[in-house]
């Protein structure tokens, strides 16, 4: 066990779990709030959207298509929040963590992994067009950001000599690791947007095909898996948070504050590009992930070994 | 009962509307979109998504039964409204909301749904018909009716049959209707598409014709020259938000939008054509966006083309005081006799923003039973 950290009982399990809620609770609010700023509305209107979202999703039926691979289908739908709470369990929030895994970063890697099969799930299961092509998309998309983003997770693992979460903390108590891995950070970063479908990396769930995955959900069906994908984005910039911007440490204010503070400077980051890029299609990342961002992030893990060696 | 309604009211705050265009009544759409953005309600993406379906215009035979076909699939509660003119916008959505909140309709009507779908015979392995939607997706089965009825057919459609893809392997072709009801699409336009994975491997092209000409066509008529030169000006502006839409760059089409409302309220001439100056020059310095249409020979060209279109229109009322041009009908056909070409061997993404790029404007096809047709 790493020192400093402190396994937490079942009670701190069902607080990681509603805390996870309140952050993607907040990330969706703050999605809102942007999107109402953009359109000319005024901003505590969209920062209410989650609110009126949840209960229309909970007033609306569910669907039952024909030969529809149901199972898998809702298999599918309620995975992605099931893997964000899998993830969380292995960040610390200050001193608690929920597992101690002395193998914590490869677990996170596992269950983003996970993702390509729940993903594919939901656009296979419903057993239509639009959602089918999702389904590839985001298959063929995972082929471009899987890869870079392992090899970022290796970078604090080497530094820290550890593939415990917590040694990986302490290890950046002089220097922050996003300060000479700021390659490997971006790249995760990235890659958490795009295991979340969202945004630029959100082509499986794109308009152009009506919604995509998305797009024969209704109901709390739609409900849960809008909610995995803030869910994931929470999880990974908490993941962020202890892998490169030294988990809690900060002046004045206890561990677990710093923590939340800086998971919410990162998912308001990840939140707002949304907004900024256009989305990226599958067979143009393919390109730029194999050619540019693979050796970036292989040159990163160069220089980290250099120094740790030294 | 109180909780019940609680949650119903806190729903109806934000419902979301599927707006389904016929030929000729843009102008209808884009102030049922205008009109949404002001309430801070969302357009949906598909038909499972929606609370609402609104239908602008008068469909024809051909688009008015597959228009019911779509509102099946909505999953209730559920309201279905109509506008045929602008004006009428806004009192149908008042009334529609109303008619989301009111228990005893969606009731009735979720009632007579589930004893519709008793009826239909089930397939055993998913035969949960208390939940009452026999919906197919998005799928259009017209084109799947094959000869081997001997083949297994889970839940009565058949399966996909075999075929050679563009590498010479053998690949499931699936026969799969784009249109006429999604978002960013072309008023009644249906490409009826061969996919093996999502690469499109061959096309045949239809505009489902409305009942009778649009208010923007009969206008033309009438004299209204200054509405149409607008219209057509706005037109060309909601083609370019469409294209940065299909992109989802949020904001870019947003701009697009707030120039098209702006172009509709009869904003000054100088204002418009500075901001499509601004707007213009942002889309060519962006490098994500020339990056990212690369492969597609003609969207970018035609995006640039379109947004000067916006201009043109617009110029085209100080200087001669008439109307620009309507298309003539045989060169909006020509041009949607070229989409197979233009798409057969791209991905569906590719195949519609190059769609998208075209500008077509489907209102000038022929009603129904008009002489033209």
């Amino acid at each position: 066990m790493a020192e400093g950290i402190i396994q937490v009982g079942p009670l701190g399990t069902v607080t990681a779990t509603v805390l996870l809620g309140i952050v993607a609770v907040l990330a969706a609010a703050f999605d809102g709030a942007v999107g109402a700023r953009l359109q000319g509305r005024r901003t505590l209107s969209g920062a209410a959207a989650p609110v009126w979202e949840g209960a229309r999703l909970l007033r609306q039926r569910r669907r039952t298509i024909v030969a529809a691979d149901s199972l898998l289908w809702r298999i599918g739908v309620v995975g992605l929040l099931v893997v964000a709470l899998l993830k969380v369990a292995v960040v610390p929030l200050g001193a608690w963590t929920v597992a101690d895994l002395s193998v914590g970063v490869v677990w996170f890697n596992a269950m983003d992994v996970m993702v390509w099969a729940l993903v594919w799930l939901v656009g296979w299961g419903a057993n239509s067009a639009h959602a089918l092509i999702g389904g590839y998309r985001f298959l063929a998309q995972a082929l471009s950001y899987e890869l870079p983003l392992m090899f970022a997770l290796t970078g604090p693992a080497i530094a820290a000599g550890s593939l415990r979460v917590g040694d990986v903390v302490a290890a950046q108590d002089e220097l922050w690791f996003v300060v000479w891995m700021p390659v490997a950070f971006l790249v995760f970063c990235a890659g958490v947007v795009a295991f979340s479908v969202w945004g630029p990396f959100g082509a499986a769930a794109g308009k152009d095909i009506a919604g995509g995955v998305l797009a024969e959900l209704s109901g709390v069906d739609r409900l849960l898996l809008l909610a995995g994908r803030y869910a994931l984005l929470s999880a990974g910039a908490g993941f962020a948070v202890a892998l490169f911007l030294g988990g809690g440490s900060g002046p004045f204010a206890p561990s677990w504050v710093w923590t939340l503070v800086k998971t919410l400077a990162v998912l308001a980051a990840l939140v707002g590009v949304r907004r900024l890029l256009p989305v990226v299609r599958p067979d143009r990342l393919a390109e730029v992930a194999w050619i540019v961002v693979l050796p970036a992030v292989l040159l990163q893990l160069l220089l980290v070994s250099f120094v740790v060696v030294q | 009962m109180d909780l019940t309604s609680a949650v119903a009211r806190l729903a109806a705050r934000r419902p979301h509307v599927l707006v389904v265009e016929v030929p000729g009544w843009g102008p209808t759409r884009m102030t049922a979109e205008r009109e949404l953005r002001h309430r801070g309600w969302v357009q949906a993406n598909s038909p499972a998504e929606a609370d609402i379906m609104l239908t602008c215009g008068v469909a024809g035979r051909e688009f008015s039964e597959i228009v019911d076909r779509v509102w099946d699939q909505l999953p209730g509660p559920r309201v279905r409204i109509g506008a045929t003119d602008p004006d009428q916008v806004s009192g149908v959505l008042d009334e529609s909301r109303r008619a989301l909140l009111d228990g005893t309709v969606q009731r009735v009507d979720a009632e007579a749904r589930t004893a519709v779908a008793g009826d239909v015979p089930h397939d055993p392995d998913h035969g949960d018909a208390g939940h009452g939607d026999m919906d197919h997706g998005d799928m259009g089965h017209e084109g799947m009716d094959h000869d081997g009825m001997d083949m297994p057919m889970p839940g009565g459609i058949g399966l996909a049959e075999g075929g050679t893809d563009r590498d010479g392997l053998d690949l499931d072709v699936l026969h799969v209707s784009l249109g006429p009801v999604l978002p960013h699409w072309p008023a009644g336009l249906v490409v009826r598409c061969s996919l093996q994975g999502d690469v499109v491997t061959g096309a045949a092209v239809e505009v489902l014709p409305a009942a009778g000409w649009g208010p923007d066509r009969a206008r033309d008529g009438a004299g209204l020259m200054r509405g149409t030169v607008r219209l057509r000006s706005a037109q060309y502006c909601d083609q370019v938000a469409g294209l940065l839409a299909l992109l989802d760059f949020e904001r870019l089409s947003m701009r697009a939008i707030r120039l098209r409302d702006s172009v509709l309220d009869d904003a000054p001439i100088e204002t418009v054509t500075a901001e499509v100056e601004r707007l213009g020059e942002r889309l060519r310095r962006s490098r994500v966006l020339r990056w990212s249409v690369q492969d597609l020979p003609g969207v970018l060209e035609g995006l640039m083309a379109l947004l000067d279109g916006v201009r043109t229109a617009l110029l085209g009322e100080i200087a001669a005081d008439t109307a620009a041009p309507l298309r003539s009908p045989a060169a909006e056909a020509e041009r949607l006799e070229q989409i197979p070409g233009l798409i057969t061997g791209l991905d569906v993404a590719g195949a519609r923003l190059v769609i998208a790029s075209l500008g077509l404007d489907t209102a000038v096809v022929a009603p129904e039973g008009s002489d033209h047709g």
